[in-house]
């Protein structure tokens, strides 16, 4: 997929741990790795907007687009 | 939802049975055939009325008493003939071919109706595996009108050139009777196909939402 999601990058800048993330945006553990993995289909709004809100970031911090050659 | 429960629990129930007395069938067959080497020699033919008349010993039918004046009997035939064919050598084991693959493919379809609900049961009704079963069976039943349509026109080949008749007379008529919608194996095929590119769809629809975070 074109979109490559950064969320793992973040996690890193912030020094936090998926754990910690995943209880404060409030999904299971295995949702966030569907997410840092790039499996995931889409993301609702709420969530994208509890992960920045988490990472204390932008939506463009985490969704990247690449195009695919 | 205890609905549900009963109909599945019924469903499951009566396609064990009905596998299970299949099979215990299936195999006396086999045993008949194979080890015991007693296998009938006597097949039946039967010749559908549509295509073929006879005018031989017609049964007469009037109008009943006080009917005479609302309807009349214009027409009376047998709708079919049964032939009891008994073969002199051993050629009839061929015969038994493609009753053995028919039993076999019937077999399948029980056990895949049976895989289907037990999914149900447990559950686990969406996934592709009950796709390419609902889409197994949807073919298989259509292709039983093929064999049905292939069975007659072998039923004619053979009276025609195996059998002499002064009495019965093959029209070859190519007439078809529209058929029952609901019992039709065309139509009820056509009808599971459908329903299994519909479950691929909302399978593909559940995959995409189950993704969705």
């Amino acid at each position: 997929m074109a979109i490559i999601v950064n969320v793992d990058v973040m996690l890193a800048k912030r020094k936090m741990q998926s754990k910690e993330l995943a209880e404060k945006v409030g999904i299971t553990l295995a949702n966030l790795s569907i997410l840092k993995t790039g499996k995931a289909k889409a993301i609702r709004f709420s969530t994208l907007e509890a992960i920045c809100e988490a990472l204390d970031c932008q939506p463009g911090d985490i969704l990247e687009y690449m195009p695919i050659e | 939802m205890r609905f549900k429960g009963t109909v599945i629990r019924t469903s499951s129930w009566l396609l064990d049975v009905l596998i299970g007395l299949y099979a215990i069938g299936f195999l006396a067959m086999i045993v008949m055939l194979i080890v015991n080497g007693n296998a009938p020699n006597e097949f039946s033919l039967i010749l559908p009325g549509k295509n073929y008349l006879s005018w031989i010993a017609q049964p007469e039918v009037v109008a009943g008493p006080g009917m005479e004046g609302v309807f009349g009997v214009t027409d009376v035939h047998p709708i079919g003939y049964r032939l009891g064919i008994e073969f002199k050598d051993n050629r009839f084991y061929i015969l038994y071919i493609p009753t053995l693959i028919y039993a076999l493919i019937y077999f399948y379809v029980m056990i895949l109706l049976g895989r289907l609900v037990r999914s149900a049961k447990n559950d686990d009704f969406f996934n592709y595996k009950n796709v390419s079963r609902l889409r197994i069976i949807g073919l298989i039943i259509l292709s039983t009108q093929v064999f049905n349509w292939l069975s007659t026109f072998i039923k004619g080949w053979f009276f025609d050139n195996y059998l002499v008749s002064t009495d019965i007379t093959h029209t070859k008529s190519i007439a078809i009777a529209l058929p029952n919608l609901f019992s039709s194996p065309v139509v009820i095929g056509l009808l599971i196909l459908i329903i299994s590119e519909a479950f691929a769809h909302g399978l593909k629809l559940k995959q995409e939402q189950d993704l969705t975070i």
